[in-house]
C-alpha cells in the first residue's frame, strides 16, 4: 500500500475556453504523504483540482487516482473546498451537510439510511464536532465549518483528502489545529493541501511543488525547492522565511553555490 | 362585481359564499398554488433564482398573448394556458444553458427575454380579431383574475402540483445538494445539469399554474415572500418548505376571503398581505435577535 500511486498525473495541460491555464503539469504523490502545493492566484491550482476532480477535461495528458481516471478514481479523494463560497442564509444544519459525504453510498435511493447517519456521526467525532450536529452551519466559527467540511470529506470513506485553501480565513490558532487533525489522518491517508499562502506550509509537509502555470517539483522535504524555483512560480522576490521564528517555512538551502 | 356578492365588508357573510361554486373553486385555486409555491418557492429562494422565476413569468405573458393570436387565426383548440406552459418551459431551458451562461451575463439575458416576453404579449394581444376570439383583459393576465378559474384548469392544477410533490419527495436531497454545492453534488454522482434544468422546467410549470391565481406580476411575491419570510425562522431545507406551504396557504385563503368581502383585485390583496407580513417577520427577527443579544447594563 505504502508504495501504490495515490496520484500520477503526466503531461497535463488543461484550461477553460480554449485557455491553457496550466501547461505539461508531471506530477506523483505516493500513499501516505502529506503533500503542499503552494503558488499564487491565477496559478492554476483550482484548474488543477477541477481536472484531478474530473470536473474539467484535460486537453492533453492524463490523471490517474489510484490507478483510475478521475471520474471513476475521485471516489477515492475526500474534496473539501473552500468553504467562504457558501450562502449564509442557506437553511441547513451540520448533520446534513456532512450527510452529503454519503451520497455515493445512497445512489439514487431517497433517503439515507441508519448506517449513513452512523457514518456522520463518526466523521464528526474524528473533527470533533460531534455537539455541533443539530446546528445551522452559518452559525459556526471559521475553524469549526472548515472541521465540519472535513468531516463531509471524511464520510466519503476516502483514500486521500484533497484540500482547497484550508486555512484561509481561519486565525493562527485555528490553522495550527488544523494542521493537527490533518497530521492525524494523514496516519491513514494521502493529504494533498492547496494554498496560496507559503507561509503555512510548515513541518507538516512531506513533500512540496510549486505552481505556476507549470509545476515546480520539490521533492520529498521540500528540499528541491529554492529560492530561484519559488521566484519564477510567483514571478516576485519571495522570502523563505515566514512569520517569524517558529515557522519556518522550507528546510534550510544553500545561497549562491 | 357581482351580484352575489354586496362588497359592503361584511365578514359574516363569508360562510354564506363558502357555497357558491366559483368562491370554492377560487379559494381550490389558491390553496393549489400556495401548495406547489410553498415547495418551488423554497428552491427558486434558496437557489437564488427569483428573478428567473420573473423572465419565465414574462415569457409566459407573450405565450398567453401568442395562444390568442393563434385562436383569432382559427386554431381555436390553443388554449392560453398550453401557449404559457410552451414559451415558460422554452425560457427555462434558455436560462438554463450553460452555454449561454457562460457566454453573456445572466442578468442581461434574463432582462431580455423578460421584456421581449412581454412586448410580444402586449404586441400580439393587440393583433387578435376581438370579434372572433374573447380576450382576457391585460390586467386580468398581469394581476390575475381568480374568479374565472374553471373545473378544467383546477384539474390541471392538482395535476402539475402532484407532479412537482413527487419530483420533490424522490430528489429532495440531491436538490439540496445541488443548491448549496453544485461541485460536490457533481463529484458524488448527482447529474446537476439535468437536476437543474428538471428544477427550472418545474419553477416554470408554477409559474404558469400562479398566473391563474395571481398574475403574471405577482407571481414573484407568491413565490418569494411565503419562502423568505420562512428563511428567517428555520435552519433546515425541508421545514423551509413545510413552513412557506403553510404560510401560503394561510396568507392566499386570508388574501382571497378579505378581497371578497371588501371586494378588492384578490391577487393584489394577497400580495399586499404578503408583504406586510414579510415586514412584521424582519422586524420581529430583528427584535428577537436584539432582545436575545444585548445585555442590560451594557451600552
Amino acid at each position: 500500500m505504502k508504495d501504490e500511486l495515490a496520484l500520477e498525473i503526466r503531461n497535463l495541460s488543461a484550461g477553460y475556453e480554449g485557455e491553457v491555464v496550466i501547461e505539461n503539469v508531471d506530477l506523483v504523490i505516493r500513499h501516505g504523504e502529506f503533500f503542499g502545493l503552494i503558488g499564487p492566484n491565477g496559478g492554476g491550482k483550482s484548474t488543477l483540482l477541477k481536472t484531478i476532480l474530473g470536473l474539467i477535461p484535460p486537453y492533453s495528458g492524463t490523471v490517474r487516482i489510484y490507478g483510475e481516471g478521475p471520474v471513476n478514481g475521485r471516489k477515492y479523494i475526500g474534496y473539501v473546498p473552500q468553504y467562504a463560497q457558501f450562502d449564509r442564509d442557506f437553511p441547513i444544519t451540520v448533520k446534513h451537510v456532512v450527510l452529503m459525504g454519503r451520497r455515493r453510498f445512497k445512489g439514487n435511493r431517497p433517503f439515507y439510511s441508519r448506517k449513513d447517519l452512523e457514518a456522520v456521526r463518526d466523521s464528526l467525532e474524528k473533527v470533533n464536532m460531534l455537539d455541533h450536529i443539530d446546528d445551522h452551519i452559518a452559525a459556526l466559527s471559521g475553524g469549526q465549518k472548515q472541521r465540519v467540511f472535513i468531516a463531509r470529506a471524511l464520510s466519503t470513506e476516502p483514500r486521500m483528502m484533497l484540500l482547497d485553501e484550508p486555512t484561509a480565513s481561519v486565525d493562527a490558532r485555528m490553522e495550527e489545529s488544523i494542521y493537527k487533525l490533518l497530521t492525524e489522518l494523514n496516519d491513514d491517508m494521502t493529504i494533498v493541501l492547496v494554498t496560496h499562502d507559503i507561509g503555512i506550509i510548515s513541518s507538516h509537509v512531506s513533500s512540496l511543488a510549486c505552481m505556476n502555470r507549470h509545476l515546480f517539483d520539490g521533492g520529498t522535504d521540500g528540499s528541491l525547492i529554492n529560492q530561484e524555483m519559488l521566484e519564477e512560480a510567483y514571478q516576485c522576490p519571495v522570502e523563505l522565511i515566514a512569520h517569524g521564528v517558529p515557522h519556518r517555512v522550507l528546510p534550510p538551502h544553500e545561497h549562491g553555490n | 362585481m357581482n351580484m352575489e356578492i354586496d362588497g359592503s365588508g361584511n365578514m359574516l357573510n363569508i360562510i354564506g359564499y363558502l357555497d357558491v361554486p366559483f368562491v370554492q373553486r377560487m379559494l381550490i385555486a389558491g390553496m393549489l398554488a400556495a401548495l406547489a409555491c410553498g415547495v418551488m418557492g423554497t428552491l427558486v429562494v434558496v437557489r437564488r433564482n427569483v428573478f428567473i422565476a420573473g423572465g419565465i413569468s414574462h415569457t409566459a405573458f407573450g405565450g398567453i398573448g401568442l395562444a390568442y393570436y393563434l385562436q383569432g387565426l382559427g386554431l381555436t383548440w390553443f388554449d392560453p394556458m398550453l401557449g404559457a406552459i410552451l414559451s415558460a418551459i422554452g425560457a427555462a431551458f434558455l436560462l438554463g444553458s450553460e452555454s449561454i451562461k457562460k457566454r453573456y451575463r445572466e442578468d442581461s439575458t434574463i432582462g431580455a427575454i423578460w421584456v421581449v416576453g412581454m412586448a410580444a404579449g402586449v404586441l400580439l394581444i393587440n393583433l387578435v380579431d376581438r370579434n372572433k376570439v374573447q380576450v382576457l383583459s391585460f390586467e386580468a393576465i398581469l394581476f390575475g383574475n381568480i374568479l374565472l378559474t374553471s373545473v378544467r384548469d383546477l384539474m390541471i392544477m392538482a395535476g402539475v402540483t402532484g407532479i412537482i410533490y413527487g419530483i420533490v419527495i424522490f430528489k429532495f436531497k440531491d436538490m439540496e445538494m445541488t443548491a448549496f454545492d453544485p461541485e460536490f453534488a457533481r463529484i458524488s454522482g448527482v447529474r446537476v445539469t439535468a437536476l437543474n434544468l428538471v428544477m427550472l422546467v418545474m419553477t416554470a410549470l408554477t409559474v404558469v399554474i400562479l398566473i391563474k391565481v395571481v398574475g403574471v406580476v405577482l407571481v414573484l411575491a407568491m413565490l418569494t415572500i411565503p419562502a423568505a419570510i420562512s428563511n428567517l425562522f428555520t435552519k433546515r431545507l425541508s421545514r423551509m418548505m413545510v413552513l412557506s406551504t403553510i404560510m401560503g396557504v394561510m396568507l392566499t385563503a386570508a388574501g382571497t376571503i378579505t378581497s371578497i368581502a371588501y371586494d378588492t383585485p384578490p391577487g393584489a390583496t394577497i400580495v399586499m398581505l404578503m408583504g406586510a407580513c414579510f415586514i412584521a417577520a424582519l422586524l420581529g427577527k430583528w427584535i428577537y435577535i436584539r432582545a436575545r443579544f444585548s445585555f442590560p447594563g451594557k451600552a
